[in-house]
């Protein structure tokens, strides 16, 4: 038993922080966008009538769309992501969905983070299952991080979490405010009981070592990329020095808020893709400075897309299929696909053409080495774009 | 069964939200089963949330042969829109019935049916609805509460028995209805899904009263095969025949037993209370009285190792600590922060349970919130951003601020002049049902020497309740 009084003394539970990191292993980034990014005023189809048919007042112009192909092109905002779709970064992936698609937020969220049907309701997310899988009882919650105050759903599985933090002082700071360090070192032999008080130590105790780990990763690693000043680049900020701090995360999660774009559209969706092309530009140059890119495979997603039609209010409501974007590794730059087939819709909607968890499959299989067939619970044909 | 304050301690966790230093001075001597019985009695009395009129179109219903087509629903989307604003009010309302101890058993198992039906709707107006229903059957015959929310506007929206009709069929409430209200996965086919929801097509409420209605002309009065029983079977008669099966009580017993006992799942009492359930028709109430009388409930084994929801947690803050907010809103942003806000349950299926709630940060987040509510400090976190709950979106964590506690009531507590480990000792006692490990104790009282005397007592009791121990009940 340790002795009272040290309480307030800094005590480290075990060896394992302090060490430098040399983790090799594959990587993957996941950047949701969420409230429903309209994917058509992305990736915008400029040739096609029924586009501008649709949206008189909410279509973006021909003239103004930073054009990749001869049909399509990006929203003007996304400056970018076209420096980075020139230099054959970037692979864009249409039509995107799953059937029956749900037009709730928060349902169709869910489908997207536990990879379940649209008849499911399941309790454990597919990153969170992917840590079950690959390290079945390990210990360090920092094999997934999540750059939020609040750990997502895709990452907490069965067995294993990852973990959440919005950088890796703040993540300290908020440590040494509670006793959690010395309580955690107190009642090391409590977290290795089965009851429920067990498992709250031993996540406390797993939390503590993290945060150190992550902690001294970071301080060793330094940023000489500049990124835009908000707090999405800044997240983005924070997952590249710690990729390059050589610690062993195998998944970084991160989100930028805002899209759920009823009502006048065309100002907050321009501003929020300016806020996504530039950090991630920012972000893809940082990780090939480092020599990462190529160990790290970048994906972003939105929950839906958005009606075809523009509605009253100068925005658009919920939709289904979306586009979704693939950066680094060994991608494939280019369209993988073509446009969305805007003359043959479900009720004013896109009809998706490939389902999200054979994009999850390829991520699965052929870039972090897991079976997916376990972790999605059922088999789907990776898509060949890795 | 012998009868101790650890015993009256775990009752009121589990029956209600804890209990106040003040409270339990009152009730010390009483025996366990007799301070359930008091509880139980007191729960007869109901009281409903009337801040909205549950009809939404009420102050049309003079005119409502005029408003049709496509006026109606352009009305009914402006007063759903105007409707959705007073969720947090509902919200904060309901937050204070479930404290305050005359209404506390009726109000913590109105959560647990809330959490079951798991309904969302954007109209105020249909959640005070839906909510007072619950509060009102809460008590009563299963079957009654289950037609009861079966027939409100909420529950005919969320799962579209209200698009249900002859040609064309919805089975989404006919499939939950068997597989989160009545049997569970595996207890049914899909045929009788289908056949079931062929008996509740035409299920529908009137917009201007918020009455049930039944559509006649969209209903399906053709011959059903529904688990056995053929004929011109209706919605009601396939209520009844769910609750004539006996996995029915099992399946309800279970739920009952994780929210009132333990996260993990026990069969054997879960069989014998699921045998009682059916035996009863279905009697919620008299299944509570048993279960707080039970010797079972009261063991080792069933005492502090449940994990607090959010929900538990908030409360028992605010009963042990007087935790009071000059803007009551300030409920709604904790409830954001800590994941569980009051009508946007996570999914169908409800809230996560027990281990579900924790992970690093949200643990984290929970051993701060003592410390930094007594400072009036704030936590630096700002809540999820969920599309669907944007009416609670208002709550920044500035109302955090003004907040204060009353601590007077642990002057009850003690008799005399106490030393600091004494002092330790008693609280530990108080705020979280156990005695704590020698270790951590000592460490505790080691540490409480040192705050200045007008410290102590704040210091402590916020130190108790951020530690891992007290987020079990």
């Amino acid at each position: 038993m340790i002795a009272a009084g040290t309480l307030l003394a800094p005590y480290f539970i075990n060896g394992m922080s302090g060490l430098p990191g040399n983790y090799e292993g594959k990587r993957l980034v996941i950047i949701q966008l969420s409230g429903g990014n309209d994917g058509l005023n992305t990736v915008v189809p400029f040739r096609n009538d029924l586009y501008y048919k649709a949206r008189p007042r909410l279509a973006i112009q021909p003239n103004e769309v930073l054009k990749l192909k001869d049909d399509l092109g990006l929203h003007p905002a996304m400056t970018g992501l076209r420096h980075l779709y020139d230099e054959g970064l970037l692979t864009v992936i249409n039509n995107v969905g799953y059937p029956n698609p749900d037009r709730s937020h928060f349902r169709s969220m869910d489908i997207w983070q536990t990879a379940s049907g649209a008849e499911e309701t399941w309790k454990t997310g597919w990153l969170g299952r992917y840590l079950d899988a690959s390290c079945h009882q390990c210990e360090s919650p920092h094999r997934a991080i999540e750059v939020n105050d609040h750990l997502s759903l895709a990452m907490k599985g069965e067995a294993t979490k990852g973990m959440a933090m919005t950088n890796p002082k703040r993540l300290i700071r908020h440590i040494n405010k509670t006793y959690a360090r010395q309580l955690a070192a107190l009642n090391a032999e409590v977290a290795e009981e089965e009851h429920n008080l067990g498992y709250l130590y031993k996540t406390l105790v797993e939390t503590v070592n993290s945060a150190d780990y992550i902690s001294e990763h970071f301080e060793r690693s330094q940023s000489t990329t500049t990124y835009p000043r908000n707090k999405f680049a800044n997240s983005l900020k924070t997952i590249a020095r710690l990729i390059g701090s050589g610690m062993e995360t195998s998944v970084y999660y991160a989100d930028l808020g805002g899209f759920d774009t009823h009502v006048g559209q065309s100002g907050k969706q321009a501003r929020l893709l300016g806020v996504y092309s530039d950090a991630i530009k920012a972000f893809i140059t940082d990780l090939k400075a480092r020599g990462e890119l190529e160990h790290t495979v970048v994906m972003t997603f939105s929950e839906f897309g958005r009606r075809v039609r523009q509605n009253a209010s100068g925005g658009t409501d919920h939709g289904t299929a979306n586009n979704l974007f693939i950066m680094g590794g060994t991608a494939r730059p280019g369209f993988y696909n073509g446009q969305p087939n805007l003359a043959d819709l479900d009720n004013g909607d896109l009809k998706y053409e490939i389902d999200f968890r054979r994009i999850y499959a390829s991520l699965l299989d052929n870039w972090l080495g897991a079976s997916s067939r376990d972790i999605l619970k059922k088999e789907f044909k990776p898509l060949p774009f890795l | 069964m012998r009868s101790t304050l650890r015993h009256i301690r775990h009752l009121h966790n589990r029956a209600g939200f804890g209990l106040t230093a003040a409270g339990l001075g009152q009730v010390s001597n009483q025996s366990v089963v007799a301070e359930a019985e008091r509880l139980c009695k007191k729960a007869v009395e109901e009281k409903p949330i009337l801040i909205l009129d549950e009809a939404l179109l009420k102050k049309y219903s003079d005119q409502r042969n005029m408003i049709r087509g496509e006026s109606l629903k352009q009305l009914v989307r402006k007063e759903v829109k105007a409707s959705r604003e007073r969720i947090p009010d509902l919200n904060v309302q309901w937050m204070d019935q479930m404290i305050d101890p005359q209404s506390v058993v009726r109000e913590k198992l109105t959560l647990f049916w809330h959490d079951h039906f798991s309904v969302r709707n954007s109209a105020g107006h249909y959640i005070q609805k839906h909510n007072n229903t619950l509060r009102r059957h809460a008590l009563g015959k299963y079957g009654d509460l289950l037609l009861a929310v079966a027939k409100d506007p909420a529950m005919l929206l969320f799962l579209n028995n209200q698009q249900n009709r002859k040609r064309r069929p919805n089975e989404n409430f006919a499939r939950e209805l068997l597989e989160l209200y009545t049997l569970g996965r595996g207890h049914y086919s899909e045929q009788d899904i289908k056949h079931a929801a062929r008996a509740f097509t035409g299920w529908s409420f009137d917009q201007f009263t918020s009455e049930y209605h039944f559509r006649r002309r969209f209903h399906d009065f053709g011959d059903k095969d529904f688990m056995g029983h053929k004929g011109n079977l209706n919605g009601d008669d396939i209520v009844n025949i769910v609750l004539s099966n006996e996995q029915t009580g099992r399946f309800l017993a279970r739920k009952l037993f994780q929210f009132y006992v333990s996260d993990t799942p026990h069969e054997d009492i879960i069989s014998s209370l699921g045998a009682r359930l059916y035996k009863t028709d279905y009697d919620i109430g008299d299944l509570l009285g048993y279960m707080f009388a039970a010797d079972w409930f009261y063991e080792d084994r069933f005492v502090n190792n449940k994990i607090k929801s959010p929900i538990e947690l908030i409360n028992n803050l605010r009963v042990h600590l007087g935790v009071t907010f000059e803007q009551p809103k300030a409920l709604i942003y904790l409830e954001r922060v800590l994941g569980q806000v009051l009508f946007f349950p996570s999914n169908v299926n409800g809230w996560p349970l027990g281990r579900g709630w924790i992970d690093s940060s949200s643990l984290i987040n929970r051993m701060r919130l003592p410390a930094a509510m007594a400072k009036g400090s704030l936590l630096g976190m700002g809540p999820r951003d969920d599309g669907d709950n944007s009416p609670m979106n208002l709550t920044g964590e500035a109302l955090l601020r003004a907040v204060s506690l009353n601590l007077d009531g642990f002057d009850l507590l003690t008799k005399g002049e106490v030393t600091d480990s004494e002092l330790v000792t008693t609280y530990a006692e108080f705020l979280l049902n156990q005695e704590l490990p020698v270790s951590t104790q000592a460490a505790i009282s080691q540490e409480l020497k040192r705050q200045k005397d007008k410290n102590k007592r704040p210091w402590l009791v916020t130190t108790l309740a951020g530690l891992p121990e007290y987020q079990l009940s």
